[in-house]
């Protein structure tokens, strides 16, 4: 089953590729950082939304590819630190 | 020792070993040719900043540019800037120290040497610009006879410039700026030299400093349109410009080879560049963020009296030109000069004298004009390169205060954090880093795209802030991480650091070598020796030309104790560059295995005069005087050097870092 996170990711990098008006579907397991959907600019805005929306800091520490290969992988590392925190 | 009749120090900041060795075998170059044949030729680090003023001046002062403050090629009156004065110069130059000494000099061209000095003649660097004569020359009389000498632009012709455009068609450029941006530099070259050569004819000297500046003002503006043609270069204009940097070097050597034919036989000529202009396939950099593929390490080449004939030299530094002039002079280096004679550039086995005391450098009146921040940079940045991260700390600090934006600091700072060996330190830097991205990104990414939506109406001044803001409104992952794993495995988890340098960071990191070479120190580390040697293997197939790694094969030999490869390897890395001092002491450490202590204590006193800071440098002297070279006294010496060392450093970073807490 996805996860929801990972979907609510999807659709924010689908909608922020939409506003450089690139049409372009992101699938939860999709590969971000090789395809060119998630480009270093749009990675920090990224980062910005999840903190403000998820109530997470995403610290240096969590800064490494594995953790933003696809959204699913971003959906965990939110939910690892949401759970750090908790 | 009995100094030769004379010296002359050519100065020829941009001339690029590869470009010189291509242009030599291909006979353009005969004056150069002639030198290479009658004596030593190798490549020359410089330091940094590497301006060609900060470097210039280490040249003919043997200073580092934070000892001798000339930090940067202009200097800030108020709103108002200007080239650097000997005014702004803290320390004395070559000419100053051999006038002391009895020795008739002369100084021309060269950078922070306006008004020109009291010598039997001098040329600053203001002649070239008009209306400049009156401090531009001395002694003064000289003024009226060398201004006319003085070439304007404009009594170029276009049969002069044939020589610099031979397959420019003159009529269809018409009125192109960069024909005028070349006759412009032309004449202010031809015009410094004609100077220059009247008065190394007319004028009594023994030591003579010239400066040539044209080379690297023509190779740098030029590059792009040198060949290999680069992609967006018109036929046209690689047609007209493409052999522009070409004639640049065969016009220097032919300035060159008057200079040395003034100076006749019996003289000892210096010619020396700090960088070289970079003019393969890399240079497309120099067009845009002038990144590290721009410059290249510059060269030396000596001959005369005494010198080495036919030879390459390996490993040299422009902060050993200085203490070079004054040994053939017969006169001692200062204690502050971190530079060492060239002494196997020379015949026999010179004797070099005793260091003497270096006279107290005048205090310098605090910047605070448009520059300071500028200075400050390159302040840390020498003081980094000199191996005094400690020093450079409190200025990265201060300049992170006003710009916390600027990623480059950060990693300064972290850099210093981890020469320190304070990687909590470091990663406490490193966390502070990404929070001011964040902080800055929005900004930043909202500035680009107002100056974006502006398309290609934009200033020179609005382009360059449009690709800082970019440059601000990103994020480099691998870099981050890599960066991360640097400090991990600095803190000992090793195995953690292993973990984040994963193919997909090594895919996209800008310096894969540093990372390859990062995953060896984590694997040695982790006694994993047959896996590190085998990164050590990749790391020389990525960079198959760097010192760093053939020290990293160096060390893994060292592991796998295979000592004669090791000291082999080791001596690989320290012809490729001299400031390696892991590299001598890696020498060192081998070739004691191998039975010769004698040669081990002379490396690694080599190591620790590179970096007094190298604790294990001096412990293992202690070692080997206690033991093979039966010296007690001076193992004693040694180890208290040693252990002053481990015990003062950690002491002094938290003193620091008290202060911070307190700040």
């Amino acid at each position: 089953m996805t996860d929801p996170l990972a979907i609510e990711i999807a659709a924010w990098i689908e909608a922020d590729l939409h506003e450089e008006g690139r049409t372009q579907s992101v699938a939860p397991d999709e590969a971000l950082l090789d395809g060119g959907a998630l480009d270093s600019v749009r990675l920090l805005k990224l980062v910005s939304w999840l903190e403000e929306a998820r109530g997470v800091t995403i610290g240096a520490a969590e800064m490494v590819p594995d953790n933003f290969a696809s959204a699913r992988a971003i959906a965990a590392m939110v939910a690892a630190l949401k759970g750090h925190s908790s | 020792m009995t100094g030769p009749a004379r010296v002359l120090l050519i100065a020829l900041p941009g001339a690029e070993w590869e470009t010189v060795s291509a242009l030599v075998d291909a006979g353009a170059m005969p004056a150069m040719a002639g030198l290479i044949e009658r004596g030593t030729f190798g490549k020359m680090t410089s330091v940094a900043p590497d301006g060609t003023a900060p470097a210039l001046v280490s040249l003919i002062t043997g200073l580092w540019p934070h000892q001798h403050r000339i930090l940067t090629d202009h200097e800030g009156d108020g709103a108002a800037l200007r080239p650097v004065t000997s005014q702004d110069l803290r320390g004395p130059a070559l000419w100053d120290m051999l006038t002391a000494a009895g020795v008739p000099c002369q100084a021309h061209g060269w950078p922070a040497a306006h008004p020109a000095a009291v010598l039997s003649a001098a040329v600053s660097d203001r002649f070239e610009v008009d209306g400049a004569t009156r401090d531009a020359v001395a002694p003064p009389a000289l003024a009226p006879e060398l201004a006319d000498l003085r070439i304007g632009a404009d009594e170029l012709t276009v049969d002069d410039l044939r020589f610099w455009m031979p397959g420019a068609d003159f009529a269809a450029l018409g009125a192109d700026p960069r024909v005028a941006v070349l006759a412009d530099l032309v004449a202010r070259t031809a015009s410094l030299h004609a100077a220059a050569t009247a008065c190394l004819e007319d004028m009594p000297w023994r030591f003579a400093a010239v400066a040539m500046p044209g080379l690297s003002r023509i190779s740098h503006l030029f590059a792009p349109w040198h060949p290999p043609q680069l992609d967006g270069v018109t036929p046209g204009d690689a047609a007209a410009f493409g052999q522009v940097v070409r004639a640049a070097y065969v016009f220097h050597d032919m300035m060159l080879a008057a200079l040395i034919a003034l100076a006749g036989p019996g003289m000892t000529v210096i010619v020396a560049s700090h960088t070289g202009e970079a003019l393969g396939p890399r240079r497309e950099r120099i067009t845009g963020d002038g990144g590290p593929g721009r410059f290249r390490p510059g060269l030396f080449a000596m001959a005369g009296p005494g010198v080495r004939r036919d030879t390459i030299h390996y490993g040299a530094s422009i902060l050993d030109i200085a203490p070079t002039v004054l040994h053939l002079f017969g006169r001692p280096a200062h204690a502050d000069m971190p530079g060492r004679v060239l002494i196997r550039a020379l015949e026999g086995e010179p004797t070099v004298a005793p260091r003497v005391p270096a006279a107290a450098r005048a205090p310098e009146t605090p910047r605070t004009g448009p520059l300071a921040d500028l200075r400050n940079r390159g302040d840390a940045k020498s003081r980094i390169a000199a191996g005094r991260h400690i020093d450079a700390i409190p200025l990265l600090e201060a300049l992170i205060r006003g710009a916390p934006h600027d990623q480059s600091l950060h990693h300064d700072l972290i850099n210093c954090r981890l020469a320190l060996h304070r990687p909590d330190l470091a990663m406490a830097a490193l966390d502070r880093m990404f929070d001011a991205k964040k902080r800055d990104a929005p900004a930043a990414l909202a500035q680009w795209r107002d100056l974006d939506a502006r398309g290609d109406y934009l200033s020179p001044a609005e382009a360059i802030r449009k690709a800082e803001l970019w440059k601000r409104s990103r994020s480099n992952l691998a870099g981050m991480a890599q960066l991360r794993a640097r400090i991990l495995h600095a803190q000992g988890a090793s195995q953690a650091a292993l973990d984040i340098l994963t193919p997909a960071v090594e895919a996209k990191v800008n310096d894969r070598a540093a990372l390859i070479r990062l995953r060896f120190e984590c694997l040695r580390h982790l006694g994993r020796s047959a896996d590190a040697e085998a990164e050590a293997r990749r790391l020389l197939e990525v960079d198959p030309d760097g010192a760093e790694a053939a020290l990293t094969m160096a060390g893994a030999l060292y592991d796998r104790r295979d000592w004669s490869g090791a000291a082999d390897m080791a001596l690989e890395a320290v012809r490729r560059r001299y400031f390696l001092p892991a590299a001598h002491l890696v020498y060192g450490s081998a070739i004691f295995r191998c039975g010769r202590a004698d040669l081990a204590a002379d490396a690694i006193k080599v190591a620790v005069a590179l970096d007094a800071g190298l604790a294990m440098g001096w412990a293992r002297l202690a070692l080997l005087y206690a033991g093979p070279l039966a010296d007690p006294e001076a193992a004693s010496d040694f180890a208290a050097k040693a252990q002053a060392l481990q015990a003062a450093r950690p002491a002094a970073e938290l003193k620091r870092t008290a202060s911070e807490a307190d700040r």
